[in-house]
């Protein structure tokens, strides 16, 4: 095994995650390696130095407000759900019944579906643009 | 969360669960306790992983929002932190995907709007070393920070980084591994 090999155990022996057989061949080579023993020494000064840095922490106010936001984020995309759901059976009933009502003759038909095939045409057609654009917006990020 | 996630996870799994089977009946109450237990060590989680406190509020409420969104799908012989945690990790390199198709974009313009993402002010005490320290944290690339942030401030086994990162236990070693290799010689290289 050469140092590049056990660089990777070192890493690992300073998380004190190796079994005890592997910890030892680490310990044995370290003893007889400079290299080896100043990575070990290194990496031990950085996991005492990133244990000593101390983050900024929110504060109790900031995060009561977000609290509430959580709530009406999680009940609203339940209600979008439920409603663009039920709107899709309502309109897949409609058109069932439209379509299998024997009354209103082919010509209505035709002219009805024409009408909203046009209608949803229109609206995929903005939506796609409107994707577009807000990919390509590099000022997206910025709140109004 | 205290230093360790299965310390935390062992002390709080019991009352977790509970609170989880209580979040399903619509227990209001029980939302906030969760959202209690575990805002600060999430919001600290993508902060680290960020290194922007709005960002890090956004993927805060986000992560929350898609937690108890996909509640009814969490399996309750599990560890809650772990999963919480994989949910913040998933929408924190949700935003650095967005931040890095903006910077492609923005790279032919002059002036970039948006907030710098090594912002020294996220750490709490002023000191030149361990600014760059924290700057090299900040250079590294995503796959190596959130592992080495993982493990070094909130204290996760291989084992539970294995199952946050999704990730075998050997592939967790040697990513710790380069990560450290690559940070020592940013360190060495007296990151700016």
């Amino acid at each position: 095994m050469n140092c590049d090999e056990f660089e990777k155990m070192i890493s690992a022996y300073v998380d004190g995650e190796l079994l005890q057989f592997d910890a030892q061949r680490v310990e044995n080579h370290v003893a007889d390696c400079p290299r080896c023993a100043a990575t070990l020494a290194e990496y031990r000064k950085m996991a005492g130095e990133m244990k000593g840095l101390r983050f900024r922490e929110p504060g109790d106010e900031e995060l009561k407000k977000a609290r509430p936001q959580v709530v009406v984020k999680v009940t609203r995309g339940a209600g979008w759900l439920l409603t663009i759901g039920f709107a899709v059976a309502w309109l897949l009933l409609g058109a069932y019944l439209f379509l299998t009502d024997p009354e209103p003759d082919t010509f209505v038909k035709v002219m009805v579906i024409g009408l909203i095939l046009g209608f949803v045409l229109l609206l995929v057609s903005v939506l796609h643009e409107r994707l577009v654009e807000r990919k390509a917006d590099r000022y997206k990020e910025i709140q109004k | 969360m205290a230093d360790s996630v299965e310390r935390h996870s062992r002390m709080a799994e019991v009352t977790d669960n509970a609170l989880v089977a209580q979040c399903r009946r619509g227990v209001r109450t029980a939302f906030n306790s969760i959202f209690e237990r575990y805002e600060r060590p999430v919001y600290r989680l993508a902060l680290q992983l960020l290194g922007n406190h709005d960002d890090a509020m956004d993927a805060l409420q986000t992560s929350f929002v898609k937690a108890f969104t996909h509640l009814p799908g969490y399996d309750n012989g599990r560890p809650f932190a772990p999963w919480l945690f994989r949910i913040a990790r998933n929408e924190c390199i949700d935003v650095m995907r967005r931040r890095q198709r903006a910077a492609r974009h923005a790279a032919n313009h002059a002036h970039d709007p948006r907030a710098p993402y090594d912002d020294p002010s996220v750490l709490a005490e002023k000191s030149e070393a361990k600014a760059r320290l924290w700057k090299a944290i900040q250079r590294l690339s995503n796959e190596h920070k959130e592992a080495l942030v993982l493990r070094e401030f909130h204290g996760m086994s291989y084992r539970e980084l294995a199952e946050t990162l999704e990730i075998p236990i050997g592939t967790v070693m040697s990513r710790l591994a380069a990560a450290r290799k690559k940070l020592r010689s940013l360190l060495e290289n007296k990151t700016p």
